[in-house]
């Protein structure tokens, strides 16, 4: 594959935002995209420095798009501070699809989404927030917590943060394949567990797995290989040898 | 840890080329030094992108840098051209080095050295032809007969001398103080026979050294998995207290 890292100047930031991506240097195009998310504190690299995804996706058809999403949790937010602006749902959503759209060889249809902790979070809220935009999700130990006052008020309308209330609006429409996972030794345990239960108890589908481990790359490095399994799946797309 | 990549002008190859410095996120400098090749086909990203390297040297006060060799094989090339120059050990040991010493927060003392494949190679024979540069060497799943290809018509002179590494691990055994020398190769890899005739040489030398097998083949899960007893080896000769 290819890795670009890609500057441009985003609407949504009102700044200038580096995004990479993971090209396949094979196959014939157009292809099929996966955004892929991180965490809290890390950047649009760490999915490539720390983990093997790039080894990972080298036989797959598939761009994958590695956003930096800051600390913002993929949300648009309110800003008090002048020429300040964090409509990182917007960059996600708008300002690196039109980039991706228009420079690369992308199939039409429905995309994939996942991602890490904060990006766990922004997988499943942007995923079932946007069923029209994603066809498979998948979300490693989600960032899940409940939406605290500081940040309700930083939005125009609580609930938009509120993964549980997107898939409460997803029950009974057409559904992206979701599936997240979480390690038994992860302090973030207790809210994907009651995520599984309330998508239970409306009846959403999906999937939910616990693995041995914590909140490590060495957890993320080998389950993202799932992930991977699923998306491919999904788009309807295979590995060349 | 954060990662750099730096671009600067090279006497040796004649142009601008680029390599990557993985940088201690902690810890009181100055920092030792590794040397990390890649192998034939890759680039000064490799190890950054296909392996977990950056993670596993995370806890080192130590520099990782990872040089672009090119298709090199890290030996000084004849210019195949009037404007061509492709003098890649001495890009390693010249530019690079030097640029290390003017930009960045290193140690004056010796250094380690490693890499795979055509890298693992590169490794040896720098770490063998500069024993006063280098203290530790590892190198895996090496391509140890490179230097029996190396042809005075494309090679200087001076590196088709040292091309060899049999012939410079017979130098190194006389040394008093060699550098402490490890190379690991899989059992499913066809560059077996050549890691096992050196470990054979080094013995007949009487050159002290460490050679381990491992199951596996030419790939980066090898890599991915064994360059962490590389950077053990390395933490160790250099004296390096890991970070908390």
């Amino acid at each position: 594959m290819s890795i670009l890292s890609v500057r441009f100047s985003s609407r949504a930031l009102a700044k200038q935002t580096t995004f990479n991506v993971i090209h396949p240097d094979h196959g014939e195009g157009p292809f099929p995209v996966l955004v892929q998310l991180h965490g809290f504190s890390d950047d649009c690299s760490s999915w490539l420095t720390n983990s093997n995804i790039a080894r990972h996706v080298a036989s797959l058809p598939l761009i994958v798009v590695l956003p930096d999403g800051g600390t913002s949790r993929y949300l648009n937010v309110k800003t008090h501070e002048r020429f300040v602006q964090e409509n990182y749902e917007d960059l996600i959503m708008r300002d690196i699809p039109e980039q991706v759209l228009r420079m690369f060889h992308v199939r039409e249809g429905k995309w994939a989404i996942g991602g890490l902790s904060m990006g766990g979070y922004g997988a499943l809220r942007l995923g079932m927030k946007h069923p029209d935009r994603f066809a498979s999700i998948w979300a490693h130990s989600a960032g899940l917590r409940q939406v605290d006052p500081a940040l309700a008020q930083m939005l125009d309308d609580p609930k938009d943060a509120d993964v549980e209330h997107w898939a409460s609006v997803l029950a009974g429409r057409e559904q992206p394949v979701i599936s997240f996972d979480c390690g038994v030794d992860d302090s973030l345990l207790a809210y994907n567990r009651d995520l599984h239960a309330y998508l239970e108890s409306i009846g959403v589908n999906h999937t939910y797995k616990e693995h041995a481990g914590a909140h490590t790359w060495d957890y993320w490095d080998l389950h993202v290989k799932e992930a991977l399994i699923q998306h491919a799946s999904v788009l309807g797309i295979e590995p060349e040898s | 840890m954060g990662v750099s990549t730096i671009q600067l002008f090279s006497e040796a190859l004649g142009k601008w080329t680029t390599y990557s410095v993985i940088l201690p996120e902690a810890g009181e400098g100055p920092f030792p030094v590794l040397f990390q090749l890649h192998g034939l086909s890759d680039d000064h990203q490799a190890w950054i992108q296909r392996s977990n390297l950056v993670r596993h040297v995370a806890k080192l006060p130590l520099v990782v840098v990872l040089p672009d060799g090119g298709t090199s094989g890290y030996l000084n090339w004849k210019p195949s051209n009037r404007l061509h120059k492709h003098r890649y050990e001495d890009l390693i040991i010249n530019d690079i080095t030097s640029h290390l010493k003017r930009n960045f927060n290193v140690t004056g003392g010796k250094w380690a050295i490693g890499g795979l494949s055509m890298g693992g190679y590169g490794a040896m024979r720098l770490g063998l032809k500069y024993p006063d540069r280098f203290a530790s060497i590892w190198a895996h799943s090496s391509a140890f007969h490179i230097g029996d290809y190396a042809d005075p018509a494309l090679i200087e002179p001076d590196s088709v001398a040292t091309g060899n590494v049999f012939h410079l691990a017979e130098d190194v055994a006389r040394l008093p103080e060699p550098p402490v020398i490890s190379f690991d190769c899989g059992t499913e890899d066809e560059l077996i026979e050549h890691n096992r005739a050196l470990h054979a040489h080094m013995e007949s030398l009487g050159l002290d050294h460490t050679y381990n097998e491992h199951p596996g083949a030419h790939t980066w899960d090898f890599w991915d998995d064994h360059v962490r007893e590389a950077l053990e080896q390395h933490r160790r000769v250099l004296n390096l207290t890991p970070l908390p």
